[in-house]
């Protein structure tokens, strides 16, 4: 037996009872086929890619009808915490590219999405002496946390951005650690069944992480740009995948593959403001593309986008250190050492706001 | 039969011939007797001619000890100066030889340092392009390696630089 700090993540198909009503056992049969190969791909290339040992040593998975389970514990906690939010975007992402949904967005119908819930908590390895009898050598996960990220994974139904709910205690290591570079919603109290108490639960906002499509399994590559580019044409498209599209769109800008990119991105970038609810990390988007954008790059335009940022969230780090720098590169050197001193007001440790000043103490 | 017996028309012939035969017996005696005289004359002069040779050779054998002598004079001094010469030769010959053999005594040692030194290069040359070869080979491992460590650097500055964008959104 042993106690492990882990980081667990469940995902199931959304309204699987109401699709199984509407569809032939065939049918049915084919979707979960789909999916499970999916989820297959998705999951052992990622921790395969990233380093996992898997066999229970460091990591554990399985698939059971239309659910995932992931169990992560390789003692680095923000290191799993950062892996389960990529899993449960690649998985989603995949899902959408998927031959079943591609299907059904020809038909213009509702796409079919996958509900994920993840929460960090203490579990218990144990190998069960009749589970090797038949085989299976790897340990049984036991713990109140997985439990509990069953239910909080049942209320992704009501989350309306990323649909990747996520429990309190993740919520406070992501906000210990800024690398991970994750929003969260405001909490919701829900009561879960058996649970008797209220629970809070977090909904992601944005995640924004270069290595999502990057670090896709090759054979699910082919062709997944297009496919995501035609999903938000779609009258009804989901938020978060204007953000990982506009992520990749960077990526592309800085690795010079296209050079009429940014205009690509900005024309998404602008689209997304009427779609995503949570428009920071829209604001900041579009304001970076005018910095760094061949075609657009109007300083102006980026002062204005950070500003509408910071007028929502006004310690926005990322906002505060642009509008710094723009202002340094209009020559205001005054403004830009007040707003480099801005960022250090909030967080002293800044590197980059540190440094900044520090050459500003010294050309004095 | 007697002249006056005979007829006479052939007795004039046969007269004729005996005068004929008288004159050719008598030119004949002149003859023979001019040739005695002459072969007398002839031998007169033979001797004369003998008595003359004998005295050119004795003059000849003369003259003949007159140029010897007199080129055994003029010779000597340069018999004196050819074996003056031949003794410089030999001299010469000599010194050659000894110093022909000095070189030898010191072309000997210095010939087998070279093949000595020759067969060291030829060795060291071999184990120089066996090591050049192995270096080779080295290096090109080396080669993949650092081009390896670049893709790999490539791929850490990829990272660090979509990395901090990602926090800069």
């Amino acid at each position: 037996m042993k106690e492990s700090n882990a980081t667990i993540l469940f995902a199931d198909l959304m309204n699987s009872t109401e699709l199984a009503k509407n569809l032939s056992l065939q049918e049915y049969d084919d979707m979960l086929g789909d999916f499970q190969g999916i989820m297959f791909e998705v999951v052992s290339h990622h921790l395969d890619y990233f380093g996992y040992k898997g066999n229970g040593i460091d990591s554990e998975w399985s698939i059971s009808g239309d659910e995932l389970r992931v169990f992560l514990y390789s003692e680095n906690i923000y290191f799993d915490i950062r892996n389960a939010l990529l899993i449960a975007t690649k998985i989603k992402l995949a899902w959408l590219s998927s031959n079943f949904n591609q299907k059904v967005l020809s038909e213009q119908r509702l796409v079919s999405r996958i509900g994920v819930g993840i929460n960090c908590g203490k579990v218990i390895k144990d190998v069960r002496p009749w589970r090797v009898k038949i085989g299976k050598a790897e340990p049984n996960i036991e713990g109140y946390a997985i439990n509990l990220t069953k239910r909080i994974e049942s209320a992704s139904r009501e989350g309306n951005v990323y649909q990747i709910m996520v429990g309190a205690s993740l919520y406070k290591r992501c906000q210990q650690n800024s690398q991970i570079n994750v929003t969260f919603s405001k909490p919701k109290s829900l009561v879960f069944k058996g649970l008797g108490q209220k629970i809070p639960v977090y909904e992601v906002t944005s995640f924004v992480n270069f290595e999502i499509l990057s670090s896709m399994p090759v054979s699910l590559q082919k062709g997944l740009l297009e496919k995501i580019e035609n999903t938000v044409r779609d009258a009804m498209p989901e938020p978060w995948v204007f953000i990982v599209l506009l992520r990749s769109y960077i990526s592309m800008l800085n690795s010079n593959n296209d050079e009429d990119i940014d205009l690509k991105a900005l024309q998404i970038g602008q689209q997304a403001l009427e779609v995503v609810e949570y428009k920071p990390v829209i604001y900041n988007i579009l304001g970076w593309l005018h910095i760094n954008g061949k075609n657009v790059r109007n300083l102006e335009m980026a002062f204005h986008y950070f500003d509408q940022c910071l007028g929502l969230q006004p310690k926005n780090e990322a906002a505060l250190l642009n509008r710094a720098r723009i202002l340094e590169e209009m020559g205001q050197s005054d403004l830009a050492r007040h707003a480099y001193q801005e960022i250090l007001f909030q967080n002293q440790q800044h590197p980059v706001a540190r440094r900044k000043i520090a050459e500003y103490q010294s050309a004095q | 039969m007697t002249l006056g017996e005979l007829p006479t028309g052939g007795l004039y012939i046969d007269l004729g011939l005996g005068i004929v035969v008288f004159l050719l017996l008598f030119y004949e005696i002149a003859v023979h007797h001019r040739t005695r005289k002459r072969i007398a004359e002839f031998e007169k002069t033979i001797v004369t001619f003998q008595h003359d040779q004998e005295e050119v050779l004795k003059n000849l054998e003369d003259k003949a000890n007159t140029v010897t002598n007199m080129l055994f004079e003029k010779t000597k001094p340069l018999a004196n100066k050819l074996n003056e010469l031949s003794k410089r030769a030999n001299a010469i010959l000599e010194r050659s030889e000894g110093f022909r053999r000095e070189l030898e005594d010191k072309v000997g040692p210095l010939q087998a340092a070279i093949d000595d030194t020759n067969a060291k290069v030829n060795s060291s040359h071999d184990a120089v392009r066996k090591m050049v070869q192995e270096g080779k080979s080295e290096i090109e491992r080396m080669a993949k390696e650092v081009k390896g460590f670049a893709e790999e650097i490539q791929l850490m500055k990829n990272f660090i630089r979509d990395g901090t964008i990602d926090l800069e959104l």
